[in-house]
């Protein structure tokens, strides 16, 4: 979904054509997660839960990246479909309401993230951490793209 | 900002899905710009308003004070 918002050209064609290849960038990530897994976490040590998540990530990355792919394919190369998925897609009110719930969800991240920290702080200092640059990121992201927006538009 | 795009489209005998389709958006946009809990981009307010070869103020009634 979040490929589909940010690969979204003014010509729906050209929008395939870069999730096409958006995809097979995605595949090469998933595709390096499974042979790490394979290759180093399979047997290693590490506890069941960081091995599942390895698999898990992988696998997920490397299906999305197969699904995305062929989608792509297959809209590009059926003229009606595209069509049909062009208008779902460039529907104003479906990328308001896209747009919308980015927006709501990252407030309330944040939020929930802010509070969060003072429940992790007596908890775990390497967890506070984290979740604080996570929110310093957040926050600098949104800064730089502000001052990038207001040059451009 | 209330529209006048349901009377327009019941005048024409066209369906919602049939304008959903002419206008290139979804159904369920027509029925959201049809009952008011949607208000139409400036480009689409223009795409609906030369399909019904009117202007935008015919069909789009603007709040003076909104």
């Amino acid at each position: 979904m979040l490929i589909k918002l940010i690969l979204n050209d003014a010509d729906f064609e050209t929008s395939l054509k870069h999730r096409r290849i958006a995809a097979l960038g995605l595949l090469a990530v998933g595709l390096v997660g499974l042979g790490c897994y394979f290759l180093l976490v399979a047997d290693s040590a590490l506890p069941d839960f960081t091995r599942g998540f390895y698999l898990g990530a992988a696998a997920g990355i490397t299906a999305g990246a197969l699904i995305l792919f062929l989608r792509s394919q297959y809209l590009l190369t059926h003229p009606q479909a595209m069509k049909k998925a062009r208008i779902q897609e460039c529907d104003e009110r479906q990328r308001s309401i896209l747009n919308a719930s980015f927006k709501w969800a990252g407030c309330i991240v944040f939020f929930v993230s802010a509070a969060a920290l003072f429940v992790l702080l007596p908890l775990s200092m390497a967890a506070f951490q984290t979740l604080l640059c996570v929110m310093a990121l957040y926050a600098v992201s949104f800064l730089v793209l502000s001052w990038a927006l207001e040059k451009r538009m | 900002m209330t529209n006048r795009i349901a009377q327009l489209r019941r005048d024409r005998g066209l369906s919602q899905a049939q304008l959903a389709e002419a206008l290139e958006i979804t159904r369920q946009t027509v029925i959201s710009l049809e009952s008011g809990r949607y208000n139409a981009s400036l480009p689409l307010a223009h795409k609906i308003a030369r399909y019904f070869s009117l202007t935008i103020e015919e069909v789009f009634l603007f709040d003076e004070e909104g």
